[in-house]
């Protein structure tokens, strides 16, 4: 078991550098200029200043050097200084982290308190109404766009009701715990309908496959209560594929949900990164990119050892 | 064969692998199954509605009388009426005739993009599972490496340089989904190919082709599934996304999710535009998923008669 | 022109002096004394001069000379005048008695800015305590002066720094912290700046902030794209290109503490409104920092959040990022008249803005009704919504922007004049103002707007107007065919086609390209593309992103051709959209060329006085318009709306509809100012 934590461990940094490499190469050779963001036409910039502000940026260098250069910068702790906002990346990332960390942490927390017991009551009682509407609720919630419910949820909730604030973290001029819960509700209940659809799915599938395992007919057969059955037996060997759906989802905690986040105005690191994106405001994409990289990675990780615990017969070989 | 129906029931308590009577052969058997699940019978009937609608999209609108490129045939933005069933878009396009079309490119992306994750996920995933060491180190690496492609620019690169164009999409949403399912059935063959039934075959000198095709990846056919039937929802919505960043398909050619797009401004003043696509898409999604419910249940290896 | 301020008031104190002196002697000098009324005018209002509170002790007064501050005199005991622009102005009144002994008196008057609607007393009590919510779509990033990028960012920009020129609703430059002199043989400027002028820390404006505000425009680090308003000063370029360190360069020089001389290597028109009309930064607030880190760290936002500090009518208080930023109400601001109400002064205008962060434009529509923003710039569905809204007023007013579809003239598709004229005579214009901009639009002819100085209403009758009739006439003159049915129409589907002497045949087939986020232009594609096929030119649409769809899609020329905007500028220089010059280094990305274009745009450049240079440029929009350069599609009026209670909105300015935002008000009630919990409404 060390071993293999060790083994995965050494793999996880050439992976990483392949990683990055892949990602500096598709943005940087992606249509777009981080130099020019549109202003009108009585501003102009003379190819003799391009060149200049290219240099200035080190954008004129050829691209693996430029890689180079990033990457023993990164790996010091030294993410650059935005283009835009001229200030170090990391700094303004920081500012974005925490709501982002926030809006996450809580839809998927909501996500699996649902979608387990949701998951489980379909699966044992499969093919019932509930089992039906269950099944249907996960998919409205999937088949609705992001967008179109939380616009949904804003018209009725704070336009029609009145009940919670359209968007934003908090209102102006700064508000209590009370204020903040307020803005969380809407944009945590809309990023967790689609968490919530796909846990329960598998959650659902995968309590059927385990229930017509042999030993779970021993259980029974041996007279346990089906309490511990369901939850000894059953339920801890069906949690494999939501481990590793929870091993996917840990990088949402930097890249964010771009939509949710642009339609209820919350400050996160989504909205951040379609910000940095639109002008090609490369250190600040990198950044947020391999951040995101390199909680995959450890996602994943945590999700391989997960699996031994979660399922003792696999062998880490 | 009639214990399949007690099978289901959580009362059930006897062994699975009975062997039958008579040998049938597979998709007989398979059908016979499928067709004692309702829900999946209806749900089938309804898929094979939409795509029989999906070919006769032409003639459906021409029936109807409106063209759904056609501007300004009614006023804009108009609720359902007689006229216009579905109601008008904001260039007074008859929606009912935009939502039949789009239903040719959603049905397709959905599917086809569906059926390329499931392809090369559950593949790679189970032969990475299967051999471990090394080969499942590498396979893993590069899936790790797919699923931090940075899509948007993956997205721009595509669309400035290729050309945004209907198999472009099906091929950028297929080559970026598929790292999620590889990992599923990874997990689920790396405890599999421990079980006894596994180590029976492998003793019996089954070849590592006949153990994945015959024994592990059936077995993890629900994961499959409920993953393919997400992803059919998930490509029609990603198309619409893309549609925003200018990959989708382009105007004035309508599919389901950039009609909702497109009726996005419009979701106070008029619930209708986007309420219909947006059922379209519930439907199919949702349909699909009792459709893969039945086949799981119809292709569960434990009732399988090849034993 | 104008005098000097300063050398007035030298005058008077000279003239009392001897005055006083001579009537020591045998005649005893008269007392000059004067009473105007109203008693705080207001921009554009006659004021009443009344001299009769004059006296001569052992006489009585023959004369009247009232002098005032353009330079201009005048006689008799009563006079009127306007003051158009608002500010401090100092009147000047000579009396002589029948001995020919004179006195005078100097009065200072402070002109307040007009407001539309209301007594001013009352505009000003109910600005008392009272916030003004914005939705903006973007964070701002930077606030300098020319160092902002985004509509959101000029705007808060512009409230924080104030400038020396601003503009009037013609886009003429008009005086604002200073009035300026042209001397036309010396190719200088002088600016007179007021006095008494303070920064947000009460340190007054001098010249020497304007010095070094132009310092940090032409220094080598800034990068650049404003750099062209400042290029013509002498020595700037050396000095922009590290020939030389030497500051200040020879062209920039304080002639006393309130006055400031540029002197230009050449005629530069626009160097009243680019550069002169950029907000100014305070030396003793900025140099420090600008020597020690440099540019980038003066433009970098963490200065920013504690240093924001400028003479304009907001400033900074509070920026949360990716929320909202804060501004409050300095109520030492030059323009505008400090009043005493309830033991408190006040200004005109709220006291506090919060722009809100709000990206998508469904939400800000949300918010609007919700009541958590008090205006919101509209969409035309969300206007026409909102006019049958009792808890909205709805505005329009003219805007400066642009759209237009232009061709790729590099493409040979479209090299004939005659083809791209065949086109534009196939779009029906009015038609798609009506139905994408439901009537709120105008078309569009030339690269100019009915607002600006340089228009010509004739440009519309040239421009083609929906004629099918003149499309086929003009394709079939350029030697291109087509199907025809029996009747001499063109056959459904059918595409026009022409066989090159070299034997290739050419098919009217080409892509219209724009870009995505911009409903308004997604239609019109839409719908040029379907009055196209009609009269048999076949159109695939594509949208791309828009930082693609600039840079990597027109800048480079690989488009056919493309449906785009400009916002039209306060001068109608065009050289970087017409001038050959441009083309690959510039935004004539279409390839345009025409040699006396290229001339006429030269001269232009050449006169200061808009007289002069109107028909120039009324020349060369009829040349771009007759070699259909672009087929010029419509202006869209903008749209705004607000709580029923903000008053004082209108009139808009064109360059956008915050610019007089300092004369908003509260009616009845305003918000208090803090804003708790959740419902503000």
């Amino acid at each position: 078991m060390i071993q293999y934590i060790i083994r995965r461990t050494l793999v996880l940094i050439p992976t990483l550098f392949v990683t990055t490499m892949v990602i500096f190469l598709i943005v940087q050779l992606a249509p777009g200029d981080p130099l020019e963001i549109f202003v009108s036409p009585e501003v102009k910039l003379t190819p003799e200043e391009k060149a200049r502000i290219r240099h200035q940026l080190g954008l004129d260098r050829p691209l693996y050097e430029q890689y180079a250069r990033w990457v023993t910068d990164f790996f010091v702790g030294n993410m650059g200084t935005s283009f835009n906002y001229k200030v170090p990346v990391w700094d303004l990332i920081k500012t974005r982290l925490w709501p982002t960390v926030q809006l996450m942490g809580l839809s998927l927390l909501l996500a699996l308190l649902v979608a387990i017991p949701a998951g489980v009551l379909s699966a044992l009682r499969q093919y019932s109404w509930l089992d039906n509407t269950v099944t249907a609720l996960a998919f409205f919630g999937i088949s609705m766009p992001n967008f179109w419910l939380g616009l949904l949820m804003i018209f009725l909730f704070s336009v029609y009701l009145g009940w919670l604030p359209t968007s934003g973290m908090i209102s102006p001029g700064g508000g209590g715990l009370l204020d903040r819960l307020a803005h969380l509700i809407m944009p945590v209940f809309v990023l967790s309908t689609g968490f919530i659809a796909g846990f329960s799915r598998y959650m659902r599938s995968q309590m059927l496959e385990v229930m017509h395992e042999e030993y779970v007919y021993t259980a029974r057969a041996k007279g346990l209560k089906e309490s511990i059955v369901i939850f000894k037996h059953i339920l801890r060997n069906a949690l494999l594929p939501v481990v590793t759906l929870l091993g996917l989802s840990l990088p949402i905690f930097v890249s964010g949900a771009l939509i949710t986040e642009q339609v209820f105005g919350w400050p996160g690191l989504g909205q951040f990164f379609w910000q940095a994106a639109t002008q090609r405001d490369y250190p600040v994409i990198m950044a947020i990119l391999t951040l995101a990289a390199i909680l995959t990675l450890l996602g994943n990780f945590l999700a391989d050892l997960a699996y031994g615990l979660v399922d003792p017969r696999i062998r880490y070989d | 064969m009639a214990k399949y129906a007690s099978l289901v029931t959580r009362e059930v308590k006897a062994p699975t692998a009975e062997l039958p009577l008579e040998r049938r052969t597979f998709f007989k058997l398979f059908w016979r199954q499928l067709r004692r699940s309702p829900l999946a019978m209806i749900s089938l009937f309804v898929l094979l509605l939409l795509y029989a609608m999906m070919l006769a999209a032409p003639l459906i609108t021409q029936y109807v009388g409106y063209d759904p490129y056609q501007v300004y045939v009614g006023g804009r933005n108009e609720g359902p009426s007689a006229k216009h069933w579905f109601g008008t878009d904001h260039l007074g396009r008859d929606l009912f005739s935009r939502v039949v079309w789009g239903s040719r490119i959603s049905l397709t992306i959905g599917l086809l993009a569906a059926s390329v994750t499931v392809l090369v996920g559950a593949l790679l995933g189970a032969i990475a599972g299967y051999f471990g060491g090394s080969l499942d180190n590498l396979i893993m690496r590069f899936t790790d490496v797919v699923l931090n492609f940075p899509f948007l620019f993956f997205a721009i690169t595509i669309v400035t340089v290729i050309g945004p164009s209907f198999w472009n999409i099906v091929w950028a949403i297929g080559f970026l989904s598929w790292p999620g399912i590889a990992r599923i059935v990874r997990g689920n063959i790396l405890s599999l190919r421990e079980r006894e039934f596994i180590l029976a075959a492998r003793a019996m000198g089954a070849g590592a082709g006949r153990i994945i095709f015959q024994h592990l990846l059936p077995n993890t056919m629900a994961p499959i599934i409920v993953n393919a039937t997400l992803t059919v929802a998930g490509a029609i919505l990603a198309e619409a996304g893309l549609s925003y960043l200018g990959l989708g398909v382009q105007p004035p050619t309508p599919s389901w999710g950039n009609i909702l797009l497109d009726g996005k401004p419009y979701l106070a003043s008029n619930i209708w535009y986007t309420l219909f696509p947006g059922l379209f898409i519930f439907i199919t999604v949702l349909c699909i998923n009792f459709l893969g419910d039945g086949l799981r249940d119809a292709l569960d290896p434990r009732l399988s008669t090849q034993g | 022109m104008r005098r000097q301020l300063p050398v007035i008031s030298l005058c008077v104190a000279l003239l009392a002096l001897w005055g006083c002196g001579g009537g020591l002697a045998s005649n005893q000098a008269p007392t000059a004394q004067f009473d105007y009324s109203p008693g705080s005018p207001k921009a554009g209002e006659a004021v009443t001069f009344d001299a009769a509170k004059s006296t001569d002790p052992d006489g009585k007064i023959t004369q009247y000379q009232w002098e005032f501050p353009d330079g201009t005199k005048e006689a008799g005991a009563k006079t009127t005048r306007k003051f158009d622009q608002p500010g401090t102005y100092t009147v000047k009144l000579t009396v002589t008695d029948d001995k020919q002994k004179t006195a005078t008196i100097s009065k200072t008057i402070t002109v307040s800015p007009s407001v539309a609607v209301d007594p001013t007393a009352e505009h000003l009590r109910l600005s008392q305590g009272t916030v003004l919510r914005v939705p903006t779509t973007a964070e701002p990033r930077n606030l300098l002066p020319n160092a902002t990028e985004g509509t959101w960012e000029g705007m808060i920009s512009g409230l924080i720094f104030d400038s020396m020129v601003g503009s009037n609703e013609r886009l003429e430059s008009i005086p604002s912290m200073a009035r300026w002199d042209w001397d036309p043989e010396n190719l200088t400027f002088t600016f007179f700046l007021k006095k008494g002028i303070k920064f947000h820390d009460g340190v007054e404006l001098t010249c020497e902030d304007v010095i070094f505000s132009y310092k940090v425009w032409i220094h080598p680090d800034y990068p650049g794209v404003r750099f062209s308003f400042f290029e013509n000063i002498v020595g700037a370029q050396e000095y922009h290109d590290r020939k030389t360190t030497d500051w200040p360069i020879p062209g920039l020089a304080c002639l006393d503490k309130y006055t400031f001389r540029v002197k230009l290597t050449k005629v530069q028109r626009t160097f009243i409104p680019y550069a002169a009309g950029s907000g100014i930064l305070p030396k003793h607030i900025y140099e420090p920092f600008f020597e020690e880190n440099g540019y980038d760290k003066l433009k970098g936002a963490d200065l920013m959040l504690k240093k924001t500090i400028g003479s304009g009518p907001y400033k900074l208080v509070e920026w949360v990022p990716g929320q909202y930023v804060k501004l409050e109400r300095f109520n030492e601001y030059w323009q505008g008249r400090a009043v005493e109400i309830e033991g408190q002064t006040s200004l005109g205008g709220v006291e506090q803005i919060y722009f809100i962060v709000i990206p998508d434009p469904d939400t800000q529509y949300a918010k609007f009704l919700a009541g958590e923003v008090d205006v919101l710039p509209t969409t035309v569905d969300q206007h026409f919504e909102l006019k049958q809204n009792p808890k909205a007023a709805t505005y329009t007013f003219p805007q400066l922007i642009y759209d237009y579809w232009h061709w790729n003239l590099r493409n040979p598709l479209f090299q004939d004049t005659r083809v791209r004229k065949a086109m534009c005579y196939a779009l029906d214009r009015e038609k798609m103002i009506q139905q994408v901009l439901r009537g709120l639009g105008e078309l569009a002819a030339g690269d100019t707007h009915p607002l600006r100085w340089d228009f010509d209403p004739g440009l519309r009758e040239i421009h083609p107007n929906y004629n099918p009739k003149k499309t086929i006439e003009l394709m079939e003159a350029a030697g291109w065919t087509i199907e025809k049915d029996a009747q001499g129409n063109i056959k459904p589907g059918a595409v026009w086609t022409k066989t090159t002497p070299d034997g290739k045949v050419l098919k009217m087939e080409f892509e219209i390209a724009t870009n995505t986020g911009n409903p308004r232009r997604a239609d019109y594609i839409q719908i040029i593309q379907q009055q196209l096929a009609q009269l048999g030119f076949r159109a695939t649409l594509r949208t791309l992103d828009t930082n693609a769809f600039y840079n990597d899609y027109l800048q480079t020329g690989k488009f056919e051709t493309a449906v785009a905007g400009w916002r039209i500028g306060s001068d109608p220089d065009k050289t970087e959209i017409w001038h050959s010059k441009s083309i690959d280094t510039s935004f004539n990305w279409q390839a345009y060329s025409n040699p006396e274009v290229d001339r006429l745009i030269e001269e232009g450049l050449n006169y200061v006085d808009i007289e002069e240079a109107k028909p120039i440029y009324q020349r060369i929009n009829r040349l771009i318009v007759e070699d259909m350069g672009y087929c010029w599609l419509s202006f869209q009026q903008g749209t705004l709306a607000a709580r029923p209670e903000l008053k004082g909105l209108e009139p808009f300015h064109p360059s956008g509809w915050y610019v007089n935002l300092t004369n908003w008000y509260w009616q009845g009630k305003g918000l208090p100012v803090t804003v708790k919990g959740t419902s503000a409404r």
